[in-house]
């Protein structure tokens, strides 16, 4: 978690802010049992500084109403429970018996209350992305064991809580806030204010809850993962000069001391399995690192390395021939390397690229890892996240075969054997299109974001049609790659939402999405709400090529332009209508 | 002395945003609505924050005027 000054000042005045910006709100519901005075202002200061062009609107609730299933509807909603909304016997404003008998019985209703927060949560996740923080406090002397020896009710109590914690943070839209994350920013023994938690039932330090409501925010309004990461290699991706050692002079483990570049190797193969890009950048000898990557002890598929950028010239030059394979900016990716002057060096051609220094301390790589985790992560990636490197890979080479057989572009596509598959309305679809359009830039017609709960009510616009575009051809499949959001009206379709993954470009598969518009809506014309961004231009040239395309307006394409202007389509088509 | 007013004034200010300037620092509880428990919990957090003192919480229903908070801080200053 970033760390965070505590300056409630400073808080409240954002969250001030925040609640008078204009434009649409973002709506979150905080539920807790105490009063939350700090923690709501400071978690709208921190929803607001990650949703810097929302207005931000607060409404509190208690844990009794989220039990009760009377939260009002968000757009993100905020659950701290702690023990004494689990029983108030756990906590400190209540004396209803410590020990024994009382003790058992508190458990007792704990779990029953556990479950029926595990049910309210799963419940609001329909409507709403849900955060839930439990217990962050330290349990009084509660159980009759002393410390630090472990009571068995103490023990079973957190059981329930972590299988509770576990049903939750498997589920759609939940996202449960990781004890050991909050740990390490907030030691527990600083937490709780006991004096100020009796005198006015705020149990938190300021300090805590501002810590708190940084991670939670976080949760509620979770940041897009990086998509790629481009590593050095000598000192980085393995010990030693692969040049000067030779390819096995180089090490990844223990009897070398060397074992935190494996740690580093298995953090990038589990990032890759979970469609992360991993790309090599590395002034070496090509061949040198090419029989290292052939070792069978490489902790990673050197498979998974794409493009690998070995040889002489500055890195930078190689990181750009990288972002332009991936097709992806700058901003979207990692570089680890650890030479401070090669960060330098990049960091100056590329300033929106997340430069991290690999460094020398095993405690430190550790810390880069859990930083490249945190960054680059998915809780649950999708079929087209692991699809995402195949592609890439099979599409570069098949470009640099294209090119090194001197074949024309219209050859190629015509040996393509693409089968594109267009979808209308159909909702198992809806959760990866939000995902195209929250994370496309390039082809994406106004570069809008937009979260779970406003998409589904634009999806439930009457006459509104999702269309989703599955794609595949000869180097294999790519997945869904393409949405839109259509509605017919009067003269014409209006498109209000339109994105497409650079994976799918070169294979004129805009051109067949524009084409099933004409086609399924039988209309004369199509209009493209457009909305030029710094990173659209792709949108404005292809759409320059049927119609006149101002500045922020709505771009009408009429059919008899479109026929005139669209090449051949060689891909064999299927619609589910 | 006088750094210590100033500076409580700043922090009556972000406490009660809409109070008047001039009617800051004869505000009490008892007669503006606008001084509730919770404004007394900011207000609280804002002088600790701002003079890096812990005010003890049994002192605090003492000090529920700007005079007394100011006599309060000075003293510690």
């Amino acid at each position: 978690m970033a760390a965070v000054q505590p300056n409630f000042q400073d808080s409240l005045e954002r969250a001030r802010a925040a609640q008078s910006r204009a434009g649409e709100a973002f709506t979150l519901c905080l539920a807790c049992g105490f009063t939350p005075l700090a923690l709501r202002v400071q978690l709208v200061a921190a929803v607001a500084e990650l949703l810097p062009t929302r207005r931000i609107e607060c409404v509190t609730s208690t844990i009794e109403e989220l039990l009760e299933g009377r939260l009002p509807p968000a757009h993100g909603v905020a659950v701290t429970c702690e023990w004494s909304d689990l029983d108030p016997r756990l906590g400190v404003r209540r004396a209803g018996g410590w020990g024994g008998d009382a003790a058992a019985d508190a458990i007792a209703t704990a779990e029953q209350r556990l479950a029926l927060l595990v049910d309210r949560v799963l419940a609001a996740a329909q409507q709403s992305r849900v955060a839930l923080a439990l217990p962050t406090l330290e349990l009084p002397p509660v159980f009759a064991t002393p410390a630090p020896a472990a009571d068995p009710l103490a023990l079973r109590l957190q059981a329930a809580v972590a299988a509770s914690a576990a049903r939750c943070a498997a589920a759609p839209r939940v996202a449960v806030l990781e004890r050991d994350a909050l740990e390490l920013e907030s030691p527990l023994g600083a937490r709780r204010d006991v004096a100020r938690e009796l005198a006015y039932d705020t149990p938190y330090t300021p300090e805590h809850s501002a810590k708190l409501a940084t991670a939670v925010a976080r949760l509620t309004v979770p940041a897009l993962p990086l998509k790629g990461v481009i590593t050095d290699l000598d000192d980085t991706l393995w010990r030693g000069l692969a040049g000067e050692v030779g390819p096995d002079g180089v090490t990844w483990d223990l009897d070398h001391a060397s074992q935190p570049h494996a740690l580093y190797q298995q953090l990038l193969a589990s990032l890759a399995a979970n469609g992360t890009l991993v790309a090599v950048a590395s002034k070496n000898d090509p061949e040198v690192v090419a029989a290292v990557l052939e070792r069978r002890d490489l902790r990673l598929d050197a498979r998974t390395l794409f493009p690998v950028e070995v040889g002489w010239g500055e890195k930078s030059a190689m990181i750009d021939r990288i972002l332009a394979a991936w097709n992806v900016a700058a901003d979207a990716v990692a570089f680890v390397d650890d030479s401070a002057f090669e960060l330098e060096q990049v960091r100056s051609r590329h300033p929106s690229l997340v430069c991290l220094r690999f460094p020398g301390d095993p405690r430190a790589v550790l810390e880069l890892c859990r930083e490249l985790r945190d960054r680059c992560g998915r809780a649950a990636p999708s079929a087209e996240d692991r699809l995402r490197r195949d592609g890439l890979a099979a599409q570069a080479r098949a470009e640099a075969e294209r090119v090194a057989s001197g074949t024309s572009m219209e050859d190629f596509l015509a040996g393509l054997r693409a089968r594109t598959t267009i979808a209308f309305d159909r909702p198992e679809h809806a959760t990866r299109a939000l995902e195209l359009v929250n994370k496309t830039n390039q082809f994406n017609i106004n570069g809008q974001r937009i979260d779970e709960i406003a998409w589904q009510r634009q999806l439930e616009r009457p006459g509104t049609v999702l269309v989703t575009v599955d794609y595949e051809d000869r180097s294999g499949p790519l997945g869904v790659i393409g949405a839109m959001i259509a509605a017919p009206r009067a003269e014409a379709v209006e498109v209000s939402a339109w994105v497409l993954s650079c994976r799918a470009f070169s294979r004129r598969v805009e051109y067949r999405m524009l084409r099933a518009m004409f086609d399924h809506f039988r209309t004369p014309a199509v209009s493209v709400v457009y909305t030029p961004t710094a990173r659209n231009a792709r949108v404005r040239e292809f759409l320059g090529a049927f119609a006149d395309v101002g500045e922020s307006t709505t771009v009408r394409v009429p059919r008899e332009r479109f026929d005139a202007a669209c090449p051949h389509l060689y891909d064999e088509v299927v619609t589910h209508e | 002395m006088s750094d210590v007013r100033g500076s409580l004034r700043e922090c009556f200010q972000a406490a009660f945003p809409a109070v008047p300037l001039s009617s800051l620092e004869t505000l009490t509880p008892e007669r503006d609505s606008v001084w509730d428990s919770l404004a007394t919990l900011t207000l609280v957090m804002l002088v600790e924050e701002r003079f890096g003192v812990r005010i003890p919480t049994d002192k605090i229903p003492q000090l529920l005027s700007f005079d007394a908070m100011a006599g309060y801080l000075e003293t510690r200053h």
